[in-house]
């Protein structure tokens, strides 16, 4: 068994990489093929994932090496693994949805390079989770981010190409700054194996505290945690959708994988308020995020900003992770660790989920807004019972995989209040910001799900909305049912994918990773609440039924005031966030404007009312754009050096060479 | 008559050729595309024979050892006439089509060729040569050669880049003529005769005993002097100039390989000083400096461009400064700069022939004057979107593998002048992948209220020989990024590199 | 009678008074004079160091210098400025006698610095490197300060001139390979530069630089 695992991957390695070349081959069967090369090679890929978690017992896995002067070698352990399982299992998905969403965008795309670039992106993201030296690291993370930064700009449009000119000035910043903490943590040395990342113990702490400090920079903003979210609401939705899906769904969850590849190694040596920090920030980006997720109206910004959430959520995971090692309590770090790799699954689903729920919403009404959808679920039943399951998932309610993994995290940050952990009132202000932001998710979804599809169409696109086809419903029909799975028998997952008695996230005795044998997994059985609150559902419908005086029940339309009900008096996307805006209107940047322009000239009252409202962010505002200013007068002075006068460029060299023999003799 | 001399024939004959009066331009171009890769198979053969692959030095040849072959050369002469025969095939389009165009007439045509030749010639002088008046005078010829292709236009634009161009270089190779000078004067105080106090080999022999008082004075001029030629901020005014108003192939010919000669040479000059001095740091502060400079104004003024040439060229003042800062970081820094020259000369000289095909079509450096380039020009386009992405370094580009070891020799080294080298390079980038998008995709995004519309072509974009030596550069790119990987090309670029580096 | 050290010391001396003039002077005709009378005391230098020496190769050198830099030069400078009609009165950026006044700062300023410079201990004669060196900077200098096309083209001759005087005093016996390729390329060089200066006359019908300053990105 183990045996042949290996070159499962390698198989699946080889087929994305092929699936990216078989598109230059200019006819539309290559591109069926690469596209379905694509698919089984990503499903290859996750039962191979999926399949060294079930075996077990072996922590590490050599795959495959190249023999150069920097080895690039490439191996699997149980961390990576259970990532490397969504990101196949998320991109096979997406490859499924792209066979029709692709045909119904032929003309807007150009097909080969998309198809190609969307292999080497996949590709990247499975080398970068296979890597075990810092070149072939590196190299992989490269390939995935200008892969999709390629792909940001697919549409060609001016709004997609400064999204994605945005995501590449900042993916190649924290690429720089990835670079230099490998760089820092191999002292010395040009690439080094992971397998010996632990002689870093024997570093400075400065010189580590700053690797980790460049890894926090350059992981975090790659997550999108605030405030170096700032590329993401932009280059989310301007990707195809299937993209944004593997963008927010799975690349995202790259990022925290290298934080924490490399925050274990380091992690150790470093003071114990660094995990504060990392709380610090995750919790800021959880709130910040689930706000902006219920302002924006256009629907991928709302999804996008739901991600800045979610990584925000899972950094505070891992920070907690990170104060429970500190603080001794290893209960805390093994409950916010398991609750964080659930949480990625969830989230890694869910989003790609509702990305791809989005992109066919938006082949249905053409357009992103909010405010021109309404009324869908009338038209698309089906598929509108498949979205409610993936935003309920994505509001953290029971019983779908996602409140498992927030409920264990919030469980076990009780029971360390509990038991009278040091800095307890810490954990008490997170586990209180943290049931604030569940709420407000909860707001944000019922939101993105109610106005996008019940009430009336508010456009005519919304009106004429066809089903979706069978692919749009199976794609979205899998992560819906993993998620009820998931949730159904978390336990039984965790304790089949984690081996508990045996298996180490990482291989050497070096790394502050606790036997995860402590774990208490049958505290609260998701299967037996899911039951109850099937039960309950079932015991209302009953009482409903028995007790109500049904049979007299009458259908009768709405009352309207004497006037027709339009669309128009609909409760609008804008009006549903009113209150939200007021309670937070001192952290956020938000601009109304109501324009009232009399109709009849001699009677103020009668007027037409345009309202229109600017949702900004401070990080753009006080921080990003006067930095991109600065630059820009940077550049402008440093023109100035090119005055065209030769007298003037004669005078230069003088001085270089004045200046010089001064300054060196 | 030794045979290493077979590399001045065809050049030799090609500006020959070219002299003739009324020789048939159709004719001379062929011939001179012919003359172009047979220089490139005879460099070649001398390479795989001759030492490229071989340890240690080679002999020397010609009339008192006044040449040589070594690896070092070898490597030059290599990049030299890869570039040679790319050039002159271009040229054959790029040449033609503007001589149907009535833009240059058969006696241009000849000028062209014959002053491209010589310049070839000068500079496959300046890469063997081993005494240090001939190196002089292949640099100085280098210059007299290219001033007219400056001005060949004979437009305002033209005449005053070649103005600059020449007196700053000029000026420049006089500075480095004192500090020869001053080289030879400290090896005759060391008692050397005349004869060796000249020549490159037996002065590095004997550079132990040379006056450290006098090296350094020497090695200022020398680096102020050739850094001119080098292209080094703050002496790189004339660079964008020149290297924009010339003809698109032979900016690819000054931009890929004449800037690489006289880096080479600042650094033969350089191995004498660090050996008279018995230490590297001195020289190698010249190199930290003016390669941040150099690094640092181009990234800056990307960001401000509208013009396609000159964007390409200001991006070879920053990959000179690139190339600097790897010396800078010691003697283990020259092979990631061996890397990123020969990264650089392929990737730049494409790119300056796919912006000569625009430049043909459109009759415009202006970007906002361009059309969507992608979407008209699509196989030109795609070329050149690959090789700028070479150019920047992207993973499979040579300058991916240089600029992964600069950092990771820096880190070590220098921290923080490391973090600010990469918040620069990622400046550039930006900087450059800016611009690129622009003429790709959207000329409007720069920002700039262009009052004239969008320039049309007369015809749709056919397939060029333009676009086969591009393809040939990128799979080239490839290879070589993928070689320099492994052990073997590793161990090459290691013992090229000692032939600069083995002092301390 | 007069030492052969007088007779150099005397000869390079006027060679940089000329140079020095060159800057006041803005007459086309008397710069082209200066700088031939400059070039001439360098072939003077040379035949003293010739006949001191007895070296036959200091006897071509001279002969070259008066051949090349006094006769050919100057000739093929005036023939082209007569061939586009330039005007006699050449441009400048700072005025004559300011430009005189910085230039004696300068040279001062290197006279007093000379003690600093190594060649003191190695050199044959300290006065000629001294004077070399100040000849090659008023070149600059000249470079810096001249706006027209003609004056940069004579800076750039001083210069070298101030680089071979630079070669005399310090190498006893540069390489005839050298030589011939610093002659070859300065008559080159000229030649190239009367051309363009031709180019820039007839193109701009001026041969102030300050119109060659439209290429500012």
């Amino acid at each position: 068994m183990i045996e042949i695992l290996p070159r499962l991957f390698v198989l699946s390695l080889l087929g994305v990489l092929a699936s990216a070349f078989l598109p230059l081959i200019r006819s539309r069967l290559a591109e069926w093929a690469a596209q379905m090369v694509f698919i089984m090679s990503t499903l290859v890929g996750a039962l191979a994932g999926f399949l060294f978690l079930l075996v077990g017992g072996t922590p590490f896995l050599g795959i495959i090496s190249f023999p150069a002067v920097f080895s690039t070698i490439l191996s699997i352990d149980s961390l990576s693994a259970a990532f490397f399982t969504l990101v196949c299992l998320v991109s096979a998905l997406c490859g499924i949805f792209g066979l029709r969403y692709l045909e119904d965008y032929r003309e807007k795309y150009h097909l080969p390079t998309l198809l190609a670039g969307t292999a080497l992106f996949v590709l990247g993201m499975q080398g970068v989770l296979l890597a075990q030296t810092s070149i072939s690291f590196f190299f992989f993370w490269e390939l995935m981010s200008l892969s999709s930064a390629f792909l940001v700009m697919a549409e060609c449009s001016r709004a997609s190409i400064k999204a994605a000119l945005f995501y590449l000035t900042m993916t190649q910043i924290s690429g720089a700054a990835i670079l230099g903490g490998l760089l820092l943590i191999g002292d010395g040395s040009l690439s080094i194996d992971f397998i010996n990342l632990s002689a870093a113990a024997d570093l400075p702490v400065p010189m580590l505290g700053l690797a980790f400090g460049l890894f926090f920079f350059g992981f975090g903003s790659k997550a999108g945690l605030v405030p170096f979210h700032a590329w993401l609401p932009e280059a989310h939705p301007q990707a195809p959708s299937h993209i944004s899906a593997l963008m927010s769904g799975v690349m995202l969850k790259v990022a925290l994988y290298g934080f924490l590849r490399f925050g274990f190694v380091i992690g150790p040596f470093l003071p114990s308020w660094v995990a504060y920090v990392v709380v610090g920030f995750g919790l800021l980006s959880a709130l910040y995020g689930v706000l902006y997720a219920l302002l924006e109206r256009d629907i991928k910004r709302v999804l996008a900003m739901s991600s800045v959430e979610n990584m925000g959520l899972l950094f505070t995971m891992a920070g907690v992770f990170f104060l429970g090692m500190y603080g001794g309590n290893q209960a805390l770090a093994i409950g916010s660790l398991l609750a964080l790799v659930i949480h990625v699954w969830a989230h890694g689903l869910f989003k790609a989920g509702l990305f791809l729920s989005a992109g066919t919403i938006i082949t249905r009404t053409h357009s992103h807004s909010l405010e021109a959808m309404g009324g869908l679920a009338k038209r698309m039943p089906v598929f509108a019972a498949f979205f409610l399951v993936l935003c309920l998932s994505a509001a953290a309610l029971p019983p779908f995989g996602t409140f498992w993994g927030e409920w264990m995290f919030l469980s076990s940050i009780w029971q360390a209040i509990l038991d009278g952990m040091p800095g307890s009132i810490v954990l008490l202000l997170i586990a209180i910001i943290m049931v604030c932001v569940g709420g407000l998710a909860i707001f944000a979804m019922v939101r993105l799900f109610g106005i996008s599809m019940l009430g009336a169409p508010r456009s005519k696109e919304a009106e004429a909305a066809t089903p979706a086809g069978g692919i749009y419903r199976f794609t979205m029909a899998v992560p819906a049912l993993l998620l009820v799975l998931m949730g159904l028998f978390a336990p039984l997952i965790v304790r089949m994918v984690f081996g508990l008695e045996t298996v180490q996230f990482v291989q050497s005795g070096n790394y502050f990773f606790p036997p995860l044998a402590g774990a208490d997994t049958n505290a609260s059985s998701p299967l037996i609440v899911g039951l109850a609150l099937l039960a309950a559902i079932l015991f209302c419908y009953a009482l409903r039924r028995l007790w109500s005086d049904v049979r007299r029940e009458r259908a009768y339309h709405q009352w309207d005031c004497g006037q027709p009900i339009t669309p128009g008096m609909e409760y609008t996307a804008t009006a549903f966030s009113g209150p939200i805006r007021f309670f937070f209107r001192s952290l956020l940047r938000i601009r109304k404007e109501i324009v009232a322009t009399p109709m009849v000239s001699t009677n103020p009252w009668m007027a037409r009312r345009t309202y229109s409202l600017q949702v900004r962010s401070i990080w753009v505002e006080y921080g990003y754009a006067p930095m991109e200013k600065l630059v820009f007068w940077i550049s402008k002075q440093a023109r100035r050096l090119q005055t065209g006068s030769v007298q003037f460029y004669m005078f230069l060299l003088f001085l270089a060479l004045i200046v010089s023999l001064i300054l060196a003799l | 008559m030794p045979i290493q001399l077979l590399l001045f024939l065809f050049p030799v004959l090609g500006a020959v050729l070219a002299a003739i009066p009324g020789v048939p331009s159709k004719a001379l171009r062929q011939v001179s595309a012919i003359v172009g890769v047979a220089t490139f198979l005879i460099v070649g053969w001398l390479s795989y024979t001759g030492g490229f692959f071989q340890e240690g030095e080679v002999a020397s040849f010609f009339a008192g050892k006044v040449l040589r072959l070594d690896a070092l050369a070898c490597f030059l002469l290599l990049l030299v006439s890869v570039l040679y025969a790319s050039v002159m095939l271009v040229s054959v389009r790029y040449m033609g089509e503007e001589q149907v165009e009535g833009i240059v007439d058969a006696r241009k045509n000849r000028l062209y060729y014959g002053m491209g030749h010589l310049f070839v010639l000068s500079m496959l002088l300046a890469a063997v040569a081993n005494h240090v008046g001939v190196l002089w005078f292949a640099l100085e010829a280098t210059t007299l050669s290219t001033t007219l292709l400056v001005a060949f236009y004979r437009k305002e634009g033209g005449v005053e880049a070649a103005w600059k161009y020449v007196l700053l270089c000029s000026t420049g190779i006089a500075l480095g003529l004192i500090g020869v000078l001053m080289v030879g004067f400290a090896a005759t105080q060391a008692g050397l005769s005349p004869q060796e106090a000249f020549n490159l080999a037996a002065l590095r022999a004997s550079a132990g005993s040379l006056s450290p008082d006098l090296m350094r004075w020497a090695f200022v001029f020398l680096f102020i002097g050739i850094g001119t030629k080098v292209g080094f901020v703050p002496m790189h005014t004339w660079l964008p100039d020149a290297h924009s108003k010339t003809p698109s192939p032979i900016s690819a010919f000054l931009s890929g390989t004449l800037l690489n000669c006289a880096f080479v040479t600042i650094l033969r000059f350089k191995d004498l000083v660090d050996f008279s001095l018995n230490q590297t740091w001195w020289t190698e502060r010249f190199f930290l400096v003016f390669g941040l400079l150099s690094v640092a104004l181009p990234a800056f003024i990307f960001l401000g461009l509208r013009n396609y040439k000159r964007l390409l060229a200001y991006s070879s003042v920053e990959h000179m400064g690139l190339m600097a800062i790897c010396v800078g970081l010691g003697p283990i820094g020259v092979v990631p700069m061996l890397m990123h020259m020969a990264g650089h000369t392929l990737a730049k000289s494409g790119l300056f022939f796919g912006a000569g095909e625009w430049l043909l079509r459109y009759k415009t450096t202006k970007i906002d004057l361009l059309p969507r380039l992608m979407r008209t020009d699509t196989r030109t386009a795609g070329l050149f979107l690959a090789l700028m992405l070479a150019l920047l370094a992207v993973p499979l580009s040579p300058l991916f593998a240089s600029e992964y070891f600069l950092v990771a020799i820096g880190i070590n080294l220098n921290k923080p002048i490391t973090f600010i080298f990469m918040l620069l390079l990622v400046l550039a980038f930006v900087g450059m992948m800016r611009a690129t998008f622009a003429m790709l995709f959207d000329p409007t995004m720069l920002g700039t209220e262009s009052h004239e519309p969008s320039r049309e072509a007369a015809h749709p974009e056919g397939w060029r020989i333009t676009h086969g030596v591009m393809a040939v550069h990128v799979v080239l790119l490839v290879a070589l990024g993928y070689w320099f990987f492994t052990a073997e090309g590793f161990q090459v670029l290691s013992r090229v590199a000692k032939l600069i580096t083995s002092t301390v | 009678m007069i030492s052969p050290v007088a007779i150099q010391f005397i000869a390079l001396g006027l060679c940089l008074l000329a140079s020095l003039m060159c800057i006041v002077t803005l007459r086309l005709r008397s710069i082209l004079r200066l700088y031939a009378f400059a070039s001439l005391m360098l072939a003077v230098y040379a035949a003293v160091l010739a006949w001191q020496g007895g070296e036959i190769h200091f006897w071509a050198v001279a002969a070259l210098t008066v051949l090349v830099k006094v006769a050919f030069v100057p000739w093929i400078l005036s023939r082209s400025v007569r061939k586009s009609h330039a005007l006699e009165r050449l441009q400048t950026s700072v005025r004559p006698t300011t430009s005189l006044l910085l230039a004696l700062v300068m040279v001062l300023g290197l006279a007093a610095a000379v003690s600093h410079w190594p060649f003191v201990q190695h050199a044959v004669s300290n006065q000629a490197i001294l004077l070399s060196v100040e000849v090659f900077f008023v070149g600059m200098l000249l470079l810096i300060f001249r706006r027209d096309v003609l004056s940069q083209i004579i800076g750039f001759l001083t210069i070298e001139n101030g680089i071979s005087a630079f070669a005399f005093a310090t190498i006893t016996g540069v390489p005839a390979l050298l030589e011939a390729g610093i002659f070859g390329a300065l008559m080159f060089g000229a030649l190239l530069m009367a051309t363009l200066s031709h180019h820039v006359q007839t193109l701009y019908g001026t041969e102030d630089t300050k119109a060659l300053s439209e290429l500012t990105d």
